[in-house]
């Protein structure tokens, strides 16, 4: 017969600790991830594999993050640190995964995507605000703007559809979408700026 | 920002974008940082409200179970919020990807997978000989279409046409003359002393060796005798010509009527003449108006200088930046300032070229304004806040890891909360010198940040005591590492002072009355001066060119 050692136990249970936390962190900011991920990518097409690999690595990479060492020596361990360095893996990620792409989807050149990375590095912080933000300037849009500028997010719907649904050509229906676009950016950009 | 930029930026977030408008797009994210912050902000608008949607549901059209379009008020039936349904499993999927992964971590160790991977070097552009007739030697916030295609090159071969869709760029003919092209633009090399401008405004400076210098029109021919002048180009190819200095002769051609007997008239200082390109109306002759144009000559863009009061610096080898809003300051005919020379390397007679800069505004909505009596009955530049949008750009400066910093201004009170960057300097790292403000009274914030790579960091220094939006203000900042110096003063009086954590080192664009991605923080209120050395001065040598700057914008101390 063979016992199962205190340290074994004691080990396993340490590491069960780790994953729970692991597990916790990451789907608390699962959406911010993706969302980082996604502002690197032409389109949403390979946003799930990214977020996929990225998980799996930050899970190898987890005993850094928790120790603070390598590259990141000044680390808390908060959720917003997280983040930031689950996006750091992420950048890395996209890189590599477009490399692979680069045959048969759009993909950024690397240096627009170092660039985009760097905006949308600057943006984690703010993404809370941002959505806060949103939501404000959506309930001032008259209902039908409101209703347009959703409707297209809605499973089955696109502005084609509306089109052909109100007699409309898609281009102008288009058009006032980007319209409202605008209008919706300028009311988020001016809340922020008011933001202490 | 145009509308073709615009409606690609649209049509990629809608997943609609052809490769070839794809490329395109990536051209221009590349170039033009204005076009590359509304594509992100439009992307992470975009994702906020297809987040929202998803949260409401069914809300998003009411709580009826059946949907009627708001345009049309067909009524369908609501549909599962499938993609709503779609987006959490992938989330929980790569959740589950990792928990199943997990059993394999606990019994193994595995060797950690290289996560950063070595760029590939780019390989060398092979740089062709200097063949052209003329050649790109300065670009100031511009966008090239001939580099749309990444064959960037900055010669051109006759026949050749560059394209200019924003900014300004400049181009030395091979003769030696200077074309300063201001976007939209399209102008066509015909030879090494001649073009083709058939869109949009040039200034052209023209020195002894390229004296026949010519530019055509699609209405007009101007040959040059030795001189400066301004020609625009409406899009009905009407021309304008704006004499500067010397003289120019203008020959004017209509296909249609009078190719065979073509008008000539001489043109001199002063004079402008326009040119109809269809009909037989005569050319109509007013005064030549410089501040239509942007120049970049700096000799001959200080269109307001030799004032008096010039601040008694100290250490000016040490120069890095001096703005002063009564001299090299160039406006347009609005009075908003197109740029704003740094005075340095005049002032230090460093060889340093790269001091030979300005700051930039070639977005004539987003000029700030001047104004001649502004702090202490001195020139000063006003910057009107998030609503106006103002700032100055400019171009790029190498900082070192030391600095200290002054500035001149005074707030303007605020209806609410506000926040509004005087000076941002850096790149990956910043050092931002803010106005934090409330109504009638403010603060100076200073901060060194670095929040975009590992160890992400930053350190923030505040008055305590508010400033008064009603007077000038002086406020200054030491920064070094070696010295162990980060210190925030106000009117000569330190105020805050903290920990250095990093170099400043960089070079890059500095801006000046908003964040550096040029779409927040906008400052409102006025800058007179701003003076930057390289270097942390010491106390007593900060104090000497306060002392100096407070007698000069008559400034009490507080």
């Amino acid at each position: 017969m063979t016992f199962v050692g205190a340290s074994t136990l004691d080990k396993n249970n340490s590491q069960e600790d780790r994953y729970r936390r692991f597990v916790g962190l990451l789907a608390r900011n699962d959406q911010a991830i993706r969302r980082f991920i996604r502002s690197l990518l032409p389109s949403s097409q390979g946003v799930d594999d990214v977020v996929q690999e990225t998980a799996l690595e930050c899970w190898r990479k987890f005993s850094d993050f928790e120790s603070g060492d390598l590259a990141f020596p000044e680390q808390a361990q908060g959720s917003d640190e997280f983040i930031r360095w689950a996006c750091v893996i992420a950048r890395f990620k996209v890189m590599s995964c477009q490399r692979d792409w680069a045959r048969d989807r759009l993909v950024f050149r690397e240096h627009i995507l170092e660039q985009l990375a760097e905006d949308a590095f600057e943006e984690i912080e703010n993404r809370e605000l941002e959505r806060l933000a949103v939501e404000q300037c959506l309930s001032q849009l008259v209902v039908d703007s409101r209703r347009l500028l959703l409707s297209v997010y809605r499973p089955g719907d696109s502005v084609k559809r509306i089109a052909r649904e109100n007699g409309e050509k898609s281009r102008r229906l288009y058009s006032k979408m980007n319209l409202l676009r605008k209008q919706l950016l300028s009311c988020v950009e001016r809340r922020l700026a008011e933001e202490p | 920002m145009n509308e073709e930029i615009e409606k690609l930026i649209f049509r990629a977030i809608d997943g609609a974008i052809s490769p070839s408008e794809f490329n395109r797009l990536q051209d221009v994210l590349e170039v033009n940082e204005d076009a590359r912050v509304f594509y992100s902000r439009m992307l992470s608008l975009d994702q906020s409200v297809s987040e929202i949607a998803e949260s409401l549901g069914d809300e998003v059209v009411g709580r009826s179970e059946v949907r009627r379009n708001s345009l049309t008020g067909i009524e369908t039936e609501p549909a599962p919020s499938l993609r709503r349904r779609l987006l959490t499993y992938a989330s929980i999927a790569a959740i589950a990807v990792v928990l199943t992964t997990l059993a394999f971590f606990f019994t193994r160790t595995l060797s950690e997978p290289e996560i950063v991977r070595l760029r590939e070097a780019e390989a060398a552009p092979l740089k062709s000989e200097m063949s052209g007739v003329a050649e790109v030697v300065q670009r100031i916030d511009c966008v090239l279409e001939n580099e749309k295609w990444s064959t960037a090159d900055s010669t051109f071969e006759s026949g050749q046409s560059i394209i200019l869709l924003e900014g300004v760029v400049v181009v030395e003919f091979r003769k030696g003359a200077r074309v300063t092209l201001e976007g939209p633009a399209n102008l066509e090399f015909l030879s090494d002393n001649s073009g083709f401008l058939q869109s949009g405004k040039l200034t052209a400076v023209v020195p002894d060796s390229a004296i026949g210098f010519e530019i055509l029109t699609p209405s007009s021919r101007l040959i040059d005798h030795g001189t400066e002048f301004g020609v625009s180009v409406d899009s009905n190819g009407d021309t304008e010509t704006h004499v500067f200095k010397g003289e120019v002769e203008l020959v004017t051609s209509h296909p249609q009527t009078s190719d065979l007997n073509p008008d000539s008239q001489r043109l001199t200082d002063a004079m402008g003449v326009r040119v109809k390109r269809e009909g037989e109306t005569p050319a109509e002759l007013f005064d030549a108006n410089p501040s239509q144009f942007i120049r970049t000559s700096i000799a001959d863009s200080r269109q307001l200088e030799n004032r008096n009061e010039v601040t008694e610096l100290v250490d000016r080898e040490h120069l890095l930046m001096w703005f002063e809003a009564g001299q090299g300051v160039q406006t347009d005919s609005r009075g908003r300032v197109i740029s704003w020379e740094n005075l340095a390397q005049r002032s230090s007679n460093r060889k340093d070229q790269s001091l030979e800069s300005s700051a930039w505004q070639v977005n004539a909505g987003r000029r700030p304004k001047w104004s001649e009596s502004g702090l202490g009955g001195l020139p000063a530049i006003r910057f009107g806040g998030f609503e106006s949008k103002e700032f100055l750009a400019t171009t790029p400066l190498s900082l070192k890891a030391d600095a200290t910093a002054l500035v001149v201004c005074q707030f303007e009170p605020l209806e609410e909360i506000g926040y509004g960057h005087l000076l941002v300097l850096g790149g990956q790292t910043k050092f931002v010198l803010e106005r934090r403000d409330k109504s009638e009274a403010g603060s100076f914030t200073l901060s060194w940040q670095n929040k975009n790579v590992p160890p992400f960091q930053m350190e923030a220094l505040e008055n305590v005591k508010p400033v008064s939006s009603h007077k000038p203000q002086i406020c200054a900042v030491r920064y070094s590492v070696e010295q162990d110096v980060f210190e925030l003063s106000v009117n000569g009086e330190v105020v805050a002072s903290g920990d250095p954590i990093g170099s400043l080192a960089v070079t890059a664009s500095q801006v000046i009355g908003c964040g550096h991605r040029r779409n927040r923080f906008f400052f409102k209120g006025q800058i007179s001066e701003i003076v930057m050395y390289d270097t942390a001065l010491d106390q007593e040598k900060l104090n000497e060119v306060t002392e100096s700057l407070m007698q000069k914008y008559k400034i009490q101390a507080q």
